[in-house]
């Protein structure tokens, strides 16, 4: 295909509407190139500070998160069900809120931008997918990556550090498995 | 056995139509419950003789995409009923169904659509053909994933309860991935789905239905990201970029 393509999964409107996944064309590598160039464009723009430090908060979101977080590196995990209840929640939202109750419904709907939590989201479904390989934390995460490089901006520096380990994580896992694929 | 067909005007439910003429000399009656047809856009699907010839090469009924239901019905004086909601879970089509009182009523709704609660409120069967290994392979676009998993494409036909991609397993049917440049989502997703329906009402005559695989995980999968569709349509026999 000639002229390039601009990769159409990023909006600034995002998480407050929905990025549309459904139905969408094949366009070969050139889709692969324009999804590999959203993120490293962002990266290019990210502070090169190692010394950040993950963002202080009392929101549950991120107290829960961070939890998950330790045991998960621990592998003392336990709360799949949640996990996975969770997962459904933004698959069906594309969003994650400030908090949640038990059932894992928001507590409020308009509580859907703090941007550095879907660092953390993304840092869990990271984290899941390269220790189990299941699929749908990987494609949450490229949902999410795709909200994060939307709203990057927004995104405090001393996160940067965390922000680039999702993306690059990210780019390393799928193009792992493209290349596990093709060795079939 | 009576069995009840009901469709919206989908391609899926053109390729149910002509599976269920197939099985015509088969001890079952069958009738048409069609909605919607006035309120949405018939599909149409272009020429594929790439799909048409590898789906046939594989021994699988390649049916007309383009046969409206209905059409299909009056050639083989199948009788059938129109309704004019395009809600699957209107009242009028949960009357009558239960006018109709089938055995089993063979759901081919529009996109999206789930069965609510009422559907389920007597014991009427209701069975539906899943593209995917249930539990393993429940949810959305799970062909996609059963590629990227390295497995075969199976279809499940079960018997539908309230949970979704969850009851009464009947019927595993296995393909063999399809080969590059094949439609998945028009020509090889709607017609292996209509070949295992036609599997499904053979063993559940011959009473050979309920299968299960006590030992499956269940893992539930959702719209899958473009990126991933394209590492499972660029991984198919044959792709060349």
């Amino acid at each position: 295909m000639t002229g390039e393509y601009n990769y159409k999964y990023l909006s600034q409107e995002a998480p407050v509407a929905k990025i549309n996944y459904s139905y969408s064309a094949f366009l070969g590598n050139t889709f692969l190139e324009a999804w590999e160039k959203s993120r490293q464009e962002v990266l290019a723009q990210l502070s090169t500070d190692q010394n950040a430090a993950k963002t202080t908060s009392e929101l549950p979101s991120a107290g829960l998160f961070q939890e998950w977080l330790l045991q998960l590196n621990s592998n003392t995990f336990k709360q799949w069900e949640f996990l996975e209840l969770l997962l459904k929640r933004f698959e069906v939202t594309k969003r994650i809120y400030d908090e949640y109750d038990e059932n894992f419904r928001c507590e409020d709907k308009s509580r859907c931008n703090s941007i550095f939590l879907y660092v953390r989201f993304a840092e869990l479904l990271l984290l899941v997918y390269q220790n189990t390989k299941r699929l749908p934390f990987l494609n949450a995460l490229i949902k999410v990556n795709d909200i994060l490089c939307s709203r990057w901006v927004d995104i405090d520096q001393s996160e940067h550090v965390f922000l680039k380990q999702v993306l690059q994580g990210e780019i390393e896992v799928v193009r792992s498995l493209e290349a596990k694929l093709k060795t079939k | 056995m009576k069995l009840l067909l009901l469709a919206g005007n989908t391609f899926r439910a053109r390729c149910y139509a002509q599976q269920l003429v197939r099985l015509t000399g088969e001890q079952i009656e069958v009738v048409g419950l069609f909605y919607g047809f006035g309120h949405r856009n018939a599909p149409n699907a272009e020429e594929d003789i790439q799909s048409e010839r590898y789906l046939t090469q594989q021994g699988i009924f390649v049916p007309n995409l383009n046969e409206d239901a209905r059409i299909t019905f009056s050639k083989d004086n199948f009788s059938y009923s129109e309704l004019e909601t395009d809600d699957v879970n209107d009242p009028s089509i949960i009357h009558a169904i239960e006018s109709n009182a089938p055995d089993i009523t063979i759901f081919a709704g529009y996109g999206g659509q789930l069965l609510r609660s009422a559907h389920f409120q007597s014991d009427r069967k209701y069975l539906h053909m899943h593209p995917g290994k249930i539990p393993l392979e429940r949810g959305s676009t799970t062909l996609y994933y059963s590629i990227l998993n390295e497995r075969n494409c199976t279809v499940t036909a079960f018997y539908m309860s309230e949970e979704i991609d969850f009851g009464q397993n009947i019927v595993y049917s296995e393909y063999a991935v399809p080969v590059a440049g094949v439609n998945i989502d028009v020509w090889f997703d709607n017609i292996i789905r209509a070949d295992t329906l036609h599997k499904a009402i053979l063993a559940i005559l011959n009473g050979s239905g309920l299968v299960s695989d006590e030992n499956l995980k269940s893992e539930e999968y959702y719209v899958i990201h473009p990126v991933l569709k394209h590492l499972a349509l660029m991984s198919l026999s044959g792709y060349q970029e």
